[in-house]
């Protein structure tokens, strides 16, 4: 089976549980607090960048304004922890909502537009969310950021080292896949990726082809402030300049390096991306410039990345066989 | 105070508007869209400083050689970058010029350093204009985008070459059949956009005395805005997008707030997109 | 259906994983070590690189004398660039170090407040050289600040405007982060007590290069005096930025973060006449202010600035500690907090019950292209 076809069910349970597994007893076998802190940030990515597939893999949406919904649900998590005295079990589900709420908004007025414009239309969204978070001092204390955000708790217990941080995020990671998997083998996914391949065809097939854009979008920000929850206690400190365009490129990276369109592919990517750094001391000190390499590489080379469905970045192969037309042409979409 | 701002607008405003001009004869012509502009804004903005900073060269060759500086890389980005994916559509190019810029910033981090540079004062006079006072800098950078412009009308509508883009722009089919060679025109468009970027990036330097290495991202953005604002294929559209958008920034800090001052270009090609895609000037367009 | 291959990504991911787990930790039982957190790189470079210059001396003296309790120090250094999630990264890293007994840094009270709950949860005494915000000490017991607080400098810089410069029409344009919006506040607040009247506040964030525009809109105002807690690059770009557009007839001050050699560097002659404070000043008569001076001056070809100054008397401040109690993190922290007139290069440390410092501060203007102390 290909790799961009391995999706966790009945038949390949075995491999899924030995991974589980693996996971669990990982902070058996690495003692460092440190990279345990690399483990956690791994899970967090983990989040990102399946849910922005769901939307850019799946759907076939070119979202770029990712990280504004980290960012809003980090920033409900922080705004609840530290006003409201809520704890990691409140935040949590609200970040989600709160982030899709945002989400579903941005998508009503803005998925009938396609390709780069809506592209662009998120890179308004992202740039805007970040400047009001800025100046709205009274709810966000701008650029000072959120400091003292608590760890989360369990029954008056405090999540205090590295490895209880990993096995709570482990466990989100678990829930997030779970789910994911549900959807992408259901009926909605089937549809999100008849959407992808032909939106045509789909809505002539009878599927609500703009709703379905819309729940996609719901999905993948919920998800997203999931994540930016996790992160907001982890940190424990939330400062807007964490969720720019930067930070969705970086997880957009990671979604293409893993590849789109598949559930192993934005898993693999988040974790070799997340590793990669800390690897040598050269690389974490280059950090951008080998993300930007690998990213052109696999563009370039294998635009599939490792694990993803081909032909979702383009519609036929690159470094064409047959000499390119003047000029190139209008794409096949 | 109002007429004062108004002149910061158009200052601010010429230099977006080059940027923005950029974007349309690379979109225009080749129909893609690059997100490295704004580094390579900054590179040109680099260069400017080491000659006119460190070298001590006058400021008219500063700008010269920013401008060539981008000028070549832009023309080494379309060579590289653009060209093998010519038949692949616009994501893949779009998502290497993401992988490039992140590239150059960090580049230009570890060769020059994180801080801002100070760029030594050029003009430091003011003069009123109607009784407002105005510094001999902002005149200097109104006339030098104007020239800029001027000189690209020209080139467009009075040299073989400028026929030949126009043309490509227009229906590159059609102008390979008449025998131009695209490839040249296209690569001679992405670099002259580049140029364009560059200047603006040595005036930006000059003008608030400093460049450092992210000072591309901001710009490139809201350089994306005003073209979209103008119609991503029009020149004169980039022109009053760019200005219109300086003004209005410079308005929103007098009666608003400084704060918000980054928000308004975003605001506005939000509502364009949503409300009128082809923007001011443009035309009506065909889904990308 | 298992995957027919492995895929080698993954191979070599589990390797590296394996590899950076084994590798052992380095020990070494005899030097004693003490991170150091500050902006090496980035725009605050210049004051990072002065806490690692006055640190660089302090230890060498103190290990050339002996060291603590016989033991050299040794600085674990790392490059935070004044980014509150490098400097929680830093703070994530030493620590998990159990060679390390104690920090210093950071350079903004951001950078602090974000690392603080790391210190304060594994346990470390973090002593910032400039964190100047009024919650920073006393947000942990674990956190001390020895520049003293806009508390103390707010209302000294006020009555330099007011009651010394005579100015009643105060303008502000300050830096928009935790400190600027705290020295705004203070500074506001002391100003008003005093009679001065504040007829227009602006702020502006770190990565503004454009004043133009808020020049503008303060000169239509028309104040006597331009109040600008920045730090120096800022406060140079105002500045020329300011001349440019012609306003020449206001009268500008800001804070004792402007007092340093860049300002005068990239300001040139815009920031002549603007007026400042110090709570350290290299000619100051005193024996130990002027042997750190001497000793600053020979190894680096540099007059010490207030940065540099503050560093040297948290190294020494720390390693007294430690003399006296040893290395366990929480007897260091005890100790620090009981210290009471400590002597250093600017002036008697003592911690009040909120792990801050009382200052007193001196007044300065910038005349000919250097600072000097103002004394009419």
């Amino acid at each position: 089976m290909a790799l961009h076809e391995f999706v966790p069910g009945r038949a390949n349970r075995r491999v899924w549980l030995s991974l589980l597994v693996a996971a669990v007893l990982l902070p058996a076998v690495v003692r460092s607090e440190y990279l345990l802190n690399t483990a956690v940030l791994a899970g967090i990515y983990i989040i990102l960048t399946s849910s922005l597939n769901i939307t850019n893999g799946y759907t076939g949406l070119f979202s770029f304004g990712h990280a504004a919904f980290y960012g809003i649900g980090a920033y409900t998590a922080a705004i609840l922890a530290t006003r409201l005295g809520a704890g990691f079990w409140l935040t949590l589900p609200m970040a989600g909502l709160v982030a899709a709420l945002f989400g579903a908004a941005l998508a009503v007025p803005t998925l009938r537009l396609s390709g780069i414009f809506l592209a662009l239309v998120t890179i308004g969204f992202q740039e805007i969310a970040f400047l009001v978070t800025l100046n709205w001092i009274g709810l966000t204390r701008g650029p000072m950021g959120i400091p003292g955000v608590p760890p989360p708790g369990l029954f008056g217990f405090e999540l205090r080292g590295n490895t209880g941080y990993y096995y709570l995020v482990l466990a989100l990671d678990v829930l997030t896949l779970f789910v994911l998997s549900r959807v992408v083998t259901s009926r909605v996914g089937r549809a999100f990726i008849a959407i992808r391949e032909d939106e045509l065809a789909a809505q002539a097939s009878g599927i609500p082809t703009f709703r379905m854009k819309v729940l996609a979008f719901v999905i993948a920000t919920f998800f997203a402030g999931l994540a930016g929850a996790v992160f907001a206690h982890h940190a424990r400190f939330v400062s807007a300049d964490s969720f720019r365009l930067d930070e969705t490129f970086v997880i957009l990276t990671m979604l293409i390096v893993g590849g789109m369109g598949s559930f192993l592919g934005p898993i693999i990517g988040a974790v070799a991306l997340v590793i990669l750094p800390e690897a040598s001391r050269f690389l974490a000190e280059y950090r951008g410039v080998v993300y930007g390499l690998i990213l052109i590489g696999v563009i370039l080379f294998r635009p599939e990345g490792v694990a993803g469905v081909p032909g979702i970045i383009q519609p036929r192969g690159l470094l064409a066989r047959r000499p390119a037309p003047p000029g190139g042409e209008e794409p096949a979409r | 105070m109002l007429l004062s701002q108004v002149v910061n607008g158009l200052t601010q405003g010429s230099l977006y508007a080059l940027v923005a001009i950029g974007f349309v004869i690379i979109f225009g012509t080749m129909n893609l869209v690059t997100f490295a502009h704004g580094e390579v804004y900054m590179i040109g903005a680099f260069v400017g400083y080491f000659a006119l900073g460190v070298y001590h060269l006058p400021w008219g060759i500063a700008l010269a050689l920013g401008m060539t500086a981008a000028w070549v890389l832009g023309a080494l980005i379309e060579k590289t970058a653009f060209r093998p994916l010519r038949a692949t559509g616009h994501m893949p190019p779009l998502l290497i010029t993401i992988g490039l810029s992140v590239i150059l910033k960090d580049l230009a981090v570890i060769v020059f350093g994180a801080e801002n540079r100070p760029v030594p004062s050029v003009y430091e006079a003011t003069v009123r204009v109607a009784g407002v006072p105005v510094s001999v800098l902002q005149l200097v950078i109104l006339g030098l985008a104007g020239g800029l412009v001027l000189a690209l009308r020209l080139l467009l509508q009075g040299t073989k070459l400028g026929r030949a883009m126009r043309a490509t722009a227009q229906d590159h089919e059609a102008a390979y059949a008449m025998g131009v060679n695209v490839n040249r025109v296209f690569n001679i468009s992405f670099a002259l956009a580049s140029a364009l970027g560059g200047a603006a990036g040595v005036m930006v330097g000059i003008y608030y005395n400093t460049v450092y290495p992210a000072m591309g991202g901001t710009a490139g953005l809201k350089g994306f805005a005003a073209c979209i604002f103008g119609g991503l294929t029009s020149i004169p559209g980039a022109i009053l997008g760019g200005l219109i958008i300086g003004v209005v920034e410079n308005l929103t800090v007098q009666f608003i707030s400084s704060g918000y001052r980054d928000v308004v270009a975003f605001v506005v090609m939000v509502l364009v997109l949503l409300l009128r895609p082809q923007g001011l000037l443009g035309k009506k367009l065909r889904t990308v | 259906m298992k995957p027919s291959r492995r895929h080698p990504i993954l191979g070599a991911f589990l390797a590296a994983l394996a590899v950076l787990t084994i590798t052992p930790p380095a020990w070494s039982a005899d030097p004693i070590h003490v991170a150091l957190s500050a902006p090496l790189t980035g725009n605050f470079a210049e004051y990072g690189q002065n806490f690692q210059k006055a640190i660089d001396l302090g230890v060498e003296w103190i290990n050339a004398a002996g060291g603590v309790k016989g033991r050299p120090i040794v600085m674990v250094v790392g490059d935070s660039k004044a980014d509150p999630k490098e400097a929680a990264a830093l703070a994530q890293k030493f620590t998990s170090d159990s060679r390390i007994v104690a920090e210093i840094g950071d350079f903004s009270s951001t950078a602090c407040l974000a690392a603080q709950p790391i210190y304060d949860r594994a346990g470390m005494v973090q002593l910032s050289p400039t964190a100047s915000h009024p919650n920073f000490a006393p947000g942990s017991q674990w956190s001390f600040g020895i520049v003293g607080t806009q508390a103390g400098e707010g209302p000294f810089m006020a009555s330099y405007a007011v009651q010394k410069l005579g100015k009643k029409r105060l303008a502000v344009l300050y830096i928009n982060n935790d400190w600027g919006i705290v020295s705004k506040d203070l500074f506001i607040k002391a100003a008003k007590e005093m009679g001065a009247e504040v007829i227009a506040t602006e702020s502006y964030f770190e990565t503004d290069k454009d004043f133009t525009g808020v020049l503008t809109k303060l000169r239509g105002q028309k104040p006597d005096l331009l109040y600008i807690p920045s730090f120096y690059n800022e406060a140079a770009l105002i500045n020329k930025q300011r001349e440019r557009l012609g306003w020449t007839d206001v009268t500008m001050m800001g804070p004792g973060s402007l007092y340093s050699p860049k300002l005068l560097e990239i300001g040139g002659d815009s920031v002549n006449g603007l007026y400042t404070s110090a709570a350290f000043f290299p000619k100051d008569p005193g024996a130990n202010v002027q042997k750190f001076v001497k000793g600053f001056e020979t190894k680096y070809k540099a007059t010490p600035n207030m940065f540099a100054a503050v560093a040297y008397d948290s190294i020494n401040l720390l390693a007294f500690v430690i003399e006296r109690v040893g290395t366990d993190r929480k007897a260091i922290r005890d100790e620090m907090a009981k210290a009471r007139d400590f002597p250093g290069v600017t002036g008697k440390i003592t911690f009040t019950e909120r792990r801050d410092v009382v200052k007193e501060y001196r007044q300065l203007i910038i005349k000919n292209g250097d600072f000097v102390l103002y004394d009419r």
